[in-house]
This record gives structure tokens, sequence and C-alpha cells, in this order.
């Protein structure tokens, strides 16, 4: 049942995105070609790529199963006259019967389980950061994220391709995208604003669901310090 | 893993977020003598007279229901341990149902002809197709390794365009959802540091 493949449009690799154009299901030819806009289909793909939270999950779970079997085990085993004993609950006993509820102990102790309720209880509400960054399709049934290190890698090389900057680094952060840049030469706001519209450009083109703030953080490399190298 | 598992996640941490600020929180407020001596003293011990005669008053059934809460936690926390590394993909898929049976593929077959088809376009490198969902609601899982210097509405014409209409012709599925995930193939800046 393979289905036959057609011919593959030719492309413009250069090409950014235009306005909106004909809908993204039309076959794709070398004309600027952007998804409508579909709200619906934007919330299925934020929802698609949230975080699941595994890790915090997994760990509450181990610990709530060695718990509950533990003192099930315990708590069962002395209903039947043969304790188990697995740790001194004795001993236990006779320290919760000589110890106030203000020793520090105590108080130490419920601090740390309170604030390890406050740690689960964020890592449950708090939205977290998304695994993929959704990208617009304009169809709820073409779900697409983008690896955030290929969007940075991606937006690295954007910001590497402007004249005089020597290297550059982009860093996503929740809503925005710092880029950290070395310029040589003497124009470093003319360079650094360059940069920006590079990465903008670049960005723009990758139709993200969520918009990113462009930052850029640029230092000046002196010639005398590290040679640039030759400009292509 | 589905969403379904990533919403038991978040209440499962909710939940037990809560219970364990609430203990801590009151035992903390117990000890630092934020509630009235003559009810809570924080100089009484963690367990005194009233306590140790409300066990012996409803010893021993109030040990069996420890002892079933305590295995009823226990089940939770393992029913919630199996869940994470539950997966939804799928072994087969219904073409066509009638009242003389039903004619199924293998997902082998019907994600071998996609990941053949995606791979064959000059801006995708790689691309594995696998189906997931229940057989009444499948959905087709990409993961695409793409030429980063390709923009992304050609790539959107690659994979919505024309290679998943045709997968969903050929399955006679026409809501079948796709979830891409797209990474970019590693290739060298156009000007590398050689130092």
């Amino acid at each position: 049942m393979t289905a036959p493949t057609e011919h593959h449009p030719r492309l413009d690799l250069g090409a950014v995105p235009q306005q909106a154009g004909p809908p993204a299901r039309a076959p794709a030819t070398a004309g600027a070609v952007r998804a409508p806009a579909s709200p619906a289909a934007d919330r299925a793909a934020r929802r698609a790529f949230r975080p699941r939270r595994t890790i915090p999950a997994t760990i509450a779970a181990i610990v709530l199963t060695l718990l509950g079997a533990y003192v099930a085990a315990e708590v069962i085993s002395a209903l039947v006259g043969r304790p188990l004993r697995l740790l001194p609950y004795d001993r236990v006993l006779l320290w919760g019967a000589t110890t106030p509820w203000q020793s520090p102990q105590v108080l130490i102790g419920s601090a740390l389980v309170a604030l390890l309720g406050l740690v689960l209880l964020l890592c449950g509400l708090l939205p977290g950061k998304p695994r993929l960054l959704p990208v617009h399709t304009g169809d709820e049934r073409l779900i697409v994220g983008l690896r955030p290190k290929s969007v940075t890698t991606s937006l690295t090389h954007a910001a590497e391709a402007v004249p005089h900057v020597r290297s550059a680094r982009a860093r996503l952060r929740r809503r925005e995208v710092a880029v950290a840049a070395e310029i040589t030469g003497r124009d470093k706001e003319g360079v650094a604003e360059a940069v920006r519209q590079a990465v903008t450009t670049k960005l723009a083109s990758l139709a993200l669901v969520d918009p990113l703030r462009v930052t850029v953080h640029s230092t000046t490399v002196h010639h005398a310090e590290r040679p640039e190298r030759e400009e292509r | 893993m589905n969403r379904t598992t990533a919403r038991g996640n978040r209440l499962g941490l909710i939940l037990t977020g809560l219970l364990l600020l609430v203990l801590g929180g009151l035992a903390l407020a117990r000890g630092l003598r934020a509630f009235p001596q003559n009810w809570a003293q924080a100089g009484e011990p963690l367990v005194n007279g009233p306590v140790l005669m409300f066990f012996l008053v409803n010893s021993p059934w109030i040990w069996w229901a420890i002892a079933a809460v305590a295995l009823i936690l226990a089940l939770l926390g393992l029913r919630w341990l199996a869940v994470q590394g539950r997966g939804d993909s799928l072994g087969t898929l219904d073409v066509e149902r009638g009242p003389d049976g039903n004619t199924s593929v293998s997902s082998g077959a019907v994600t071998h002809a996609l990941s053949e088809d995606l791979a064959a376009s000059p801006i995708i490198d790689d691309a594995r197709a696998t189906l997931a969902g229940t057989r009444q609601h499948p959905k087709v899982r990409l993961r695409v390794v793409a030429d980063e210097r390709a923009p992304m509405h050609v790539l959107l014409g690659e994979l919505g365009g024309s290679a998943i209409p045709r997968m969903r012709d050929a399955l006679g599925i026409d809501e079948l959802t796709t979830v891409a995930k797209i990474g970019f193939t590693q290739t060298a800046s156009s000007k590398r540091r050689v130092s």
C-alpha cells in the first residue's frame, strides 16, 4: 500500500514566509505560504506538548508505594500475631511519647514535610517548560512541535550569519530568546540590531504558536585579542 | 505515554503535595504555639494520653482500618507507577469494518510507507512514524529530522500537503491526527570559530 512518491517542489531554501497566503494544506510551492490562523489547532498543539512531569510523579509514586506497603505489612503482621518489626517501632513510640511538639526535631521535620508538599504542589500547578515548541499549522489534525535545541541552534546560526558577528549563542527562556553575541568592529549597536533583526526573521519563519521576544546581549571583541576570521 | 497520564501526574502531585503541606503546616503550627494553648499545647508530647486512649478504645478495628488505608495507598502508588511507562502504540489498524469482518493492516506497513514517503523529500533527512492512540481514534506519531534552512511553511507543506493526506486516503480515515516532532539536522554554522 505504499503510496507513490510524487515530485517534490523545488525549494528556495532562503525564502522567508510573508503574510497570509494560500492555506498550508495546498501543495507547497516556492511561493510564500503561511498557515491560516486556527486557535483550535494552536490549542491542540500547546496541549500536546505540555510537560508530563514524569520524574516527580515517579518519585512520589515509588515513595507512596513503599510507605503504604510498609505500614500495611507491619500492621497486618502485628494483627495476625506475627509482627515483622522491620523497624524498631517500639523505640519510635517511646520517642513520640517523650518528645513535645515544640522540640526542634519535630519543628524541623514538620517544616521539611510542608516544604516537600509545597514543592510537589508547585510541580503539579506550574505550567512548566513544554517539551517541544508548538508550531502554527492551521490544521487541528496536524500537530507539529519543534525541539527546543533545534530552535536555539537554528537561531544561533542566523545570528552568526550577520557580518561582524564572531560568535553567537541563543538560549530559550520562558517567553524570550536571549542571544549573546561577540561582535567585532566599532558599530556595536548597529550590529546588535542586525542580529536582533536576523534572529527575529528566522523566528518568524519558524511560525511558533507562542511568540518569543528577542533580546541581544553583545560584547565587543577587539581585533588585537583574537583575530577575526575573514568574512565570507 | 499519553495525555491521560500527564493529567493523572498533575492531579497526583497536587493531591500529595496538598496533603503533605497541610500535615506539615499543622504540625509546625502546633509546635510554634499557633493554636490556643488550652486546646493544643506545644509542650505536650506527640503521643500523649488521649492519643494512646484513642487507639486503646478503638482497637483492634482502628488497626485494620489503618492497614486498609495503607494497602489502598500502596496500590494507588503502584498503579501510578505503572502508568508512567504506558505507551499508546497500536499494532494493527482497522481499515474497513463490515458485516463480513474487519480489514486491518499492520501498523508497521502503514508507518513504513509514510516514513519512506517523507524521507524522499529533499528537505527531510530522516522520518520515523509510529501509530498510536486507540483503534477507534488512531493517530500518527512522527519524528522528523529536517534541514534547518528549509522554511517552516515548506516543511509543513511536505507533511500536511502531501504525505499525510496520501496516507489518510490510503487508509480511508479522514480524522487521522498526526503529531510531529521536528528536529533540525546538526549543520555547522557558516562562520565557525576554529580556535
